[in-house]
């Protein structure tokens, strides 16, 4: 009977009803995207490197190092030598090695060098290996592999050739223009600082170093060099590097043996918790989405209630007449409070099912214009938690307007 | 005796006045039709909200078909109500949206009088005596006429069997053919259902339909003093 009265008390008056309804489900709709954007900066944020073990790089801050070696932010203090790298990389606890060296750009973008095994085993997010949308990883002394974001915006593709720039400006007063590079690839997208990275070969970059004519004429000279004839393109200094290990038990006791190292000042860095460090100076973003969220909840949540004392206001012979005929109070408080239920349910199912068909639509363009992977999957365990929340609210911010209702009905002179 | 007041005073808590009700000694004896007159605004459907427990009485005491209205919760009170009392007022005696079936099962379901017999069978004779259109019963009540709207209520106040019916100026708004053909059909049912009436009105056109005729101003000692 009170479902059926419900029921046919809202069809009655649809009109508002489905006002309502709309409302509720734009809040709603604001409030789990605006938390799941959030909770997926942080993933996207937190997953730039995931498989590397450690950073090494020269005695410095463990953010500093992070910010340069990974976010490709910030400038490095200072290199690390060649012959620490070729120690480091023996050791036996070690899977792998990447060395990287940084401190040219193009356009803004950095160029990093490094070696093709970073292909292979540098892994972002969920241990997800870096992909190709075009082309290979370099092979040649001169080959360039552009991160999909540097591709899309400057336009590049496979087969152009560029000019790289010395420093890390945009505009910058020495270009090693005596030395093309051509694009031999470009990765897929990824949501992490690769994407704006132009990747080269270590021997590459030192080439673009040279300042001897006649060592740049004997390079570019002999078309399509491959990387094992330079090998005697040693360079002196890296930037830093990224250390795969064999079992992740090593890693405290490699880390100690790294900062402790007898011949050069050298840090290690264990990524994830750095990362989190760094996520926490980022505070006042989350907090600030945090905010936002809680804002557009009671905001709802006032919205719900003035429509509700509106319609009791509207049936208020409804309501006294339900009494006449012996409703209970507690009847008229359940009446509002199902009214309330029903409206929040089917505003929360509009809300997903409207949530399911925009997020795949807005994945891409986020990604290529914000850099950000946001999973298209709203339902996570804290989005769950939201919905509850929110309903629960709703049942009490509706408490208000049913015991009007219920004294309306008490007072009221027939 | 179906109804019994006792030293009631009553004063609305945002009143200027004293006391809106002041009853010395009232009894209404049951299977009686009585017909109570006075202006507007009186204080007649206040008496009336007092008899049926709406609302309590600042002193004195209130007895209906022998129970103490004083001693119920509110809760017993709504079950009381939804048990003994039919109402019939002025306007807005029917839900709106529903149809006139659906309004006639809403008010059984709160009344334990029903739970036994056929209520399908009830609500479509109650109908057919009191000359609805058959084709009407399931359309929304907002569709028909007042006319077939007040008589729809007659159905509606009947369905538990009332033992006392209460009426609150319900043919104000109906012209004089249905007023006649209202208050017959109502009078009847009373009859046969040995129902007490308690029908207020300021319409002294309708004494005749009534065996008891009552002025509120000689029941109500406050109505006098304004």
């Amino acid at each position: 009977m009170l479902i059926n009265l419900a029921y046919k008390s809202l069809l009655h008056r649809k009109g508002s009803i489905i006002l309502t309804i709309i409302t509720i489900s734009v809040s709603i709709i604001v409030m789990l995207a605006v938390d799941h954007i959030r909770q997926q900066a942080k993933l996207s944020f937190s997953s730039s490197v995931s498989g590397v073990d450690l950073i090494v790089g020269t005695r410095t801050g463990s953010l500093n190092l992070l910010l340069y070696s990974v976010f490709r932010t910030g400038t490095p203090t200072n290199n690390i030598s060649w012959t620490s790298y070729e120690r480091i990389s023996q050791k036996p606890t070690i899977n792998h090695a990447i060395p990287i060296s940084l401190g040219d750009s193009h356009q803004g973008y950095r160029v990093m060098g490094t070696t093709a095994n970073y292909f292979e085993y540098f892994t972002y997010s969920n241990k997800q290996q870096l992909a190709f949308a075009q082309g290979h990883k370099f092979e040649h002394i001169f080959d360039l592999v552009l991160g999909a974001k540097v591709a899309k915006t400057l336009g590049y593709q496979l087969g152009d050739s560029i000019i790289l720039s010395h420093g890390i400006g945009r505009t910058s007063f020495k270009n090693h223009d005596s030395i093309r590079f051509n694009v031999v690839g470009i990765l897929a997208a990824t949501g992490t600082p690769v994407d704006q990275t132009l990747h080269t070969s270590l021997q590459g970059l030192e080439a673009a170093h040279l300042t001897k004519p006649a060592d740049i004429k004997r390079l570019t000279q002999t078309a399509e060099l491959t990387l094992s004839q330079v090998d005697d393109l040693k360079p002196k200094s890296i930037t830093a590097i990224m250390l795969m290990l064999k079992s992740k038990m090593a890693v405290f006791t490699l880390q100690r043996e790294i900062n402790t190292d007898k011949q050069e000042p050298l840090s290690a860095i264990l990524p994830g918790v750095a990362l989190s460090e760094l996520w926490q100076t980022m505070a006042v973003f989350d907090n600030t989405l945090h905010f936002i969220t809680i804002l557009v909840i009671i905001s709802s949540l006032i919205g719900l209630n003035a429509i509700l004392l509106a319609s009791i206001r509207e049936r208020i012979h409804e309501i006294t007449l339900l009494r006449m005929v012996g409703a209970s109070a507690g009847f008229i408080f359940l009446l509002i409070e199902l009214e309330a239920i029903v409206i929040v349910l089917l505003s929360t199912t509009i809300a997903l099912v409207a949530l399911s068909f925009l997020l795949p639509i807005s994945q891409t363009y986020v990604l290529n214009h914000y850099g950000i992977l946001i999973d298209s999957n709203i339902i996570s365990k804290t989005n769950i938690e939201l919905m509850f929340y929110f309903f629960i609210f709703t049942v009490i911010a509706a408490i208000p307007s049913a015991l009007s209702a219920y004294k309306g009905a008490r007072n009221s002179h027939v | 005796m179906t109804i019994q007041l006792k030293n009631i005073e009553f004063s609305y808590s945002n009143s200027l006045q004293k006391n809106v009700i002041s009853v010395d000694d009232w009894s209404v004896a049951s299977g009686e039709k009585l017909f109570i007159y006075g202006p507007s605004g009186c204080g007649k459907s206040t008496l009336l909200n007092l008899v049926c427990g709406i609302i309590r009485p600042s002193l004195g005491s209130i007895s209906v078909l022998g129970q103490s209205l004083n001693k119920m919760s509110n809760r017993e009170l709504d079950r009381f109500r939804a048990n003994n009392i039919g109402y019939i007022f002025q306007q807005f005696n029917l839900i709106n949206y529903l149809s006139a079936i659906e309004n006639i099962t809403l008010a059984s379901q709160f009344s334990l009088a029903n739970k036994t017999i056929n209520i399908d069978h009830k609500i479509t004779s109650l109908l057919e005596t009191l000359k609805v259109n058959s084709e009407d019963w399931s359309r929304p009540v907002n569709t028909l006429s007042i006319g077939q709207q007040q008589r729809i209520a007659i159905a509606r106040a009947f369905i538990n069997n009332p033992k006392l019916l209460i009426a609150d100026e319900p043919t104000s708004s109906l012209d004089e053919p249905s007023r006649d053909n209202f208050m017959s059909q109502l009078t009847t049912l009373c009859e046969e259902n040995q129902t007490t009436l308690l029908f207020v009105s300021h319409d002294t056109r309708l004494k005749h339909h009534f065996n008891l005729v009552q002025k509120f101003t000689d029941i109500n000692n406050a109505a006098g003093k304004h």
